[in-house]
């Protein structure tokens, strides 16, 4: 799955720190998902796209390549 | 209370609970002691866990550690497995279940002689073994390694999942 958190976290002048202190997870978790090493639950993708204020199919994007076993 | 709190308190019980061990063994020779203490000590540090406020367990850790809990529940099995059906087969090697003279190692000196099994063992299985203290440095023993192999596998997933991945920013 790819997405676009790094972008939206740049558009609103976000460190990780912040986001994932907003999310309740941990930087390593933000980081992660940014890099594509981990898929974030539906929940946590929801919040995300409601803390951006757009919809999940504008960060998250599907691709089987790089998807988690 | 922080996470390394919580760390240094877990310290402390498990210094008091090799005290305890040490008093079990040697001074009353009695087991309910250290098992009392493992188990109060349980429940102390569960309910103290509770109460780390900087916990940061997130579902990325949740997932890390499921899959490490069930990778090593696939290898222990067959482990235990192994380890069980050879236990077996010692226990039945004797008379009365499928063998009719006792094995060698049970009577070192022949079908005649009077010589016990307790007499000679040499490091060859025996019927020793069977006893509940030896059991209980195999069971130690397999504790030990389904530790091992959860730390390994929780190691390896949480690499594949970004652990300790270097910030960009």
């Amino acid at each position: 799955m790819k997405n676009k958190i790094k972008v939206y976290r740049a558009m609103h002048d976000l460190t990780q720190e912040k986001l994932a202190d907003d999310l309740a997870v941990s930087r390593q978790t933000i980081l992660a998902i940014e890099k594509g090493k981990y898929d974030p639950s539906l929940e946590l993708a929801f919040k995300m796209a409601s803390y951006f204020g757009v919809t999940i199919e504008e960060i998250f994007t599907y691709s089987a390549e790089g998807a988690q076993e | 209370m922080k996470k390394n709190t919580f760390y240094l308190v877990c310290a402390i019980v498990a210094l008091i609970n090799v005290l305890i061990f040490w008093v079990s063994v040697v001074q009353d020779r009695t087991p309910i002691y250290i098992q009392i203490s493992i188990v109060l000590s349980a429940i102390v540090l569960y309910i103290i866990k509770r109460e780390v406020k900087d916990p940061h367990e997130d579902e990325r850790m949740v997932q890390i550690n499921q899959m490490s809990a069930m990778r090593t529940l696939e290898i222990f099995w067959i482990v235990f497995f192994v380890i069980s059906l050879g236990s077996i087969v010692w226990g039945f090697d004797r008379p009365g279940h499928f063998r009719e003279n006792p094995p060698p190692y049970l009577n070192p000196g022949g079908p005649d002689s009077s010589l016990s099994a307790g007499s000679v063992t040499g490091g060859l299985p025996s019927e020793g073994f069977l006893f509940a203290g030896n059991i209980g440095f195999l069971q130690l023993f397999l504790l030990v390694l389904m530790l091992f192999l959860f730390v390994g596998f929780r190691l390896y997933y949480a690499r594949k999942l970004g652990e300790w991945d270097t910030d960009e920013e």
